[in-house]
């Protein structure tokens, strides 16, 4: 049993955590096949168009963050030293920012009234190409996180010699294109199951789609068979896709692997659209939060009305972060030692979780009820923990399961030879090496659990709101300059907390977000 | 790194510690308004107030939904709503306790239970909010039926009438006026080009900000803006004609909820003639509904509105009828 220890929990933990985080969804699906009409929903003819809709949303909005990714990885590839280190910083910075901050931040500027129609641009965002171009801007650092990573794996030696022989385009076409492909489409399935399960920019910008859909039947009338009618097809679409890349690119194989001697070279004018990019998607929305509050008297008179909301988000995400990374880092060994055919499984089910509208999961967390058992103050802040926990889990699972593929198992190996002990093996060699892997998902699961809305608006039990679902309720109610008040001081967190996650970190290797 | 785990440890132990008593109260008043209220409760009470609010898009019917969806096993001991038409379907429902303090003695006949499961307090009114640079004092719109002109096509806001007071508002129309009126009515305004937005406060924006000329609102709403300091004005329609609605908030206490001595004590505070008069005062300017307690400014004076005669038991029997018809007609 000893002996066979590591092999029975390389199953049994992704095994129990998986249960935990799908375990609200399947309460859902329980209520709901048991109820009569269940069928007659999903063949509803409004379910058709919000599919169309909530996919063509999403599917707008993962091209376009391709694109944009594309231009930030090369622009980041192709420059060095303080250049290259700023717009790496400045491209992950929408990464540390709770959607609802970026498309607040940019609907002031767009309003009539705003600075951009000052220097007449008039665009509207309140439609679906609007919502999927800040849907775009959001995500994008993602695209240009995996597309990185295809670019570091290049031996740019190759592409030299093909240029001997034949224009770039077609250099481009038959040796990097083919090369960068599972990243690219890697790249886009995130950003397609980030987006379709996006809930705060569509409800902002008043697009309905799926996510807007199931909080407006789960909050408004408790219509938990439709609500759930509404959640099942994007959760079955992003399971699907995940599957079907996850299979055909292979790229579990792919990721993880050691970057290149020769670095990829690039031109620095990339780094003028990259740049652009990044302003438009962090520093504009900040400025423009910034411009709106106007005055210390707003955040003072912001903390009056939200204080308490803007407490409890700081514990509950710290506490959420805690727990993330704990579970985050043994799924992540787990899965890096698994079989193929396991983790393959384990890694779908991982990515559709990301697809799953966050009211499903909080009112799933809410028919649990998990406070009937846990005593204390604790017992009733579960539910919200538990909401957060299943929304958020998937990310660090990846990135510390690319973190520990990146562990040469021979030097671990080269330890127990050396008569050192597991644990002193984990502590000396395992965790040093881990570190910027448990810094980047640390500060990524920080930002998640702050910045998540809908599973905490309905998970909240009563007395316990955190700051996005307060900044969601004074939306339409309050003055701006509150709101925006509020929207910096939710950013302010995330980017405290980023501060001290670049603090920590060893100065050799900074924040790699690619867990390298 | 080693203070990590004791910061963490200290924050566990804060979220675990906390022994003082507590009631639980679903709440559909606006937030910035009856924050202050519990939080004096809390103060003279040492009795924790945890409070639910719900969404201005999804005002009162949310929570009223999960209030008959939990109905086994309520999570609330008190529920503080905005209207009286849901508190009629939750009594039918039998979720009600009855309850008769003292301090409510003195409320009008017309804003309580004849059996005693509800309480009004600090009544709203159905308002029609222009912006005086868009629309002449002589071409102001006075009645719900002005909206149907050729002159307001396309100009005027309401708040999706499934939600919210709109909705309460097509419910008492539906009984007082009959249910063919209402649906000509209804049916004109969707005609006439009626912007339908989330609530009552994105239409009273939309008016302040200049983006429409005038919009249907409640006087909370119409207040805020006003004392901005915006160019709008505020008339409370049909006061020759059927009369404008005028809709207390109700205080129920939950049968069955967890802490029903503490929730009573509670109920018991909300009927007292000083919670009214707070909110009287406070930026939503709620009307008074007994006598005495002086209102926000003169024009929030009850005597001097004249109130649509709703039978609040028809309306709220009309309630499911009035939502379908606004869903077919708004939504699809």
């Amino acid at each position: 049993m000893v002996r066979n220890l590591p092999a029975f929990l390389r199953i049994a933990i992704p095994a129990l955590l998986l249960t935990l985080v799908l375990l609200p969804v399947a309460r859902m699906l329980l209520v709901s096949l048991g109820d009569p009409g269940y069928r007659a929903l999903l063949a509803d003819e409004r379910q058709a168009t919000l599919f169309v809709r909530s996919v063509r949303l999403a599917a707008l909005a993962s091209a376009l963050a391709l694109v944009w990714g594309w231009i930030a990885a090369r622009a980041i590839a192709g420059t060095r030293g303080v250049l290259s280190a700023a717009l790496e910083t400045a491209t992950y910075l929408p990464l540390f920012l709770p959607s609802i901050v970026v498309v607040k931040g940019l609907d002031y500027f767009f309003l009539p009234g705003g600075p951009a129609r000052a220097l007449g641009i008039e665009i509207d965002l309140g439609n679906e190409p609007g919502a999927a171009a800040v849907l775009s801007l959001c995500y994008y650092p993602w695209a240009a996180i995996a597309l990185g990573a295809g670019l570091r794996g290049l031996d740019p030696a190759w592409s030299e010699v093909a240029r001997l022989h034949r224009g770039r385009w077609a250099t481009f076409r038959r040796v990097e294109g083919p090369l960068l492909a599972p990243y690219a489409v890697f790249a886009a399935l995130l950003v397609f199951v980030f987006a379709l399960s996006d809930c705060a920019v569509p409800a902002a910008l008043r697009v309905n789609v799926y996510a807007v859909e199931v909080v407006t039947q789960l909050s408004f009338y408790y219509d938990m068979p439709r609500a759930v009618a509404c959640a099942m097809p994007p959760v079955v679409l992003a399971a699907g896709l995940s599957a079907a890349f996850l299979i055909v690119a292979r790229v579990h194989r792919t990721v993880g692997s050691r970057p290149r001697a020769a670095a990829w070279r690039g031109s620095a004018l990339a780094a003028v659209p990259a740049g652009a990019l990044a302003a438009v998607s962090g520093a504009l929305p900040l400025w423009m939060h910034v411009r709106t509050a106007g005055s210390a008297g707003s955040f003072s008179r912001a903390f009056q009305v939200a204080g308490r909301e803007a407490l409890t988000s700081l514990w509950v995400a710290s506490l959420s972060t805690a727990l993330l990374l704990s579970a985050g880092a043994a799924m992540g060994w787990a899965l890096s030692r698994s079989s193929r055919g396991w983790a393959l499984a384990a890694k779908v089910l991982l990515v559709s979780t990301l697809a799953i509208p966050g009211a499903v999961v909080g009112l799933g967390v809410v028919l649990l009820d998990p406070a009937a058992v846990l005593p204390g103050s604790l017992g009733r802040a579960s539910p919200l923990l538990w909401a957060i926990f299943a929304r958020s889990f998937a990310i660090p699972s990846l990135v510390l399961f690319a973190a520990w593929s990146s562990i040469e198992p021979r030097l671990l190996q080269a330890a127990a030879l050396a008569g050192s002990s597991r644990l002193r093996a984990g502590a000396r060699i395992a965790l040093p090496l881990l570190a910027p892997g448990l810094l980047a998902a640390g500060v990524l699961s920080f930002t998640a659990a702050l910045g998540e809305l809908p599973a905490s608006m309905l998970a909240a039990p009563p007395g316990l709101m955190t700051l996005p679902a307060r900044i969601h309720s004074l939306l339409y109610f309050a003055e701006d300059r509150i709101v925006a008040s509020l929207c910096l001081a939710l950013a302010f967190f995330a980017l405290a907390a980023l501060g001290i996650t670049l603090a920590l970190s060893p100065v050799r290797s900074g924040l790699r977000l690619d867990a390298r | 790194m080693n203070r990590v785990p004791i910061v963490l440890f200290a924050l566990l132990a804060a979220a675990c510690n906390d022994s003082r008593p507590e009631v639980t109260v679903y709440v559909s008043l606006d937030e910035m308004f009856s924050r202050p209220v519990l939080d004096r409760f809390e103060a003279e009470s040492g009795i924790r107030v945890l409070a639910k609010t719900d969404p201005e898009a999804s005002k009162t019917v949310g929570l009223v939904n999960k209030l008959l969806a939990m109905k086994d096993r309520p999570e609330a001991d008190v529920y503080w709503n905005n209207e009286p038409l849901r508190a009629l379907v939750l009594k039918r429902a039998g979720l009600l306790e009855p309850i008769s303090p003292e301090a409510a003695a003195d409320i009008p006949a017309r804003f309580r239970d004849p059996d005693g499961r509800w309480f009004g307090i600090a009544a709203r009114a159905r308002v029609i909010l222009y912006h005086t640079e868009l629309v002449k004092e002589s071409e102001a719109p006075r009645s719900l039926w002005d909206f149907t002109r050729p002159e307001w096509k396309g100009r005027f806001a309401i708040a999706d009438p499934l939600f919210g007071s709109t909705s309460t508002h097509v419910a008492a129309l539906f009984a007082t006026i009959g249910v063919e009126r209402t649906r000509a009515l209804l049916a004109g305004w969707k005609e006439n080009g009626a912007v339908v937005v989330a609530g009552n406060a994105v239409a009273r924006n939309m008016v302040m900000d200049g983006q429409i000329a005038a919009c249907l609102t409640d006087t909370d709403d119409a207040n805020e803006a006003i004392e901005l300091g915006r160019p709008v004005r505020m008339v409370y329609p049909d006061q020759d004609g059927i009369g404008t609605l005028v809709f207390p908030n109700t205080i129920l206490l939950i049968r069955g909820g967890p802490h029903p001595e503490l929730g009573r004590k509670l109920v018991e505070f909300l009927a007292t003639r000083e919670v009214e008069a707070e909110l009287a005062r406070s930026k939503s300017a709620q009307i008074p509904v007994r006598e005495g307690i002086p209102p926000h400014g003169p024009e929030f004076e009850l005597s001097r509105i004249r109130a649509m005669e709703v039978d609040y038991e028809k309306a709220a029997g009309a309630l499911e009828a009035s939502g379908e018809f606004v869903e077919a007609l708004f939504h699809r």
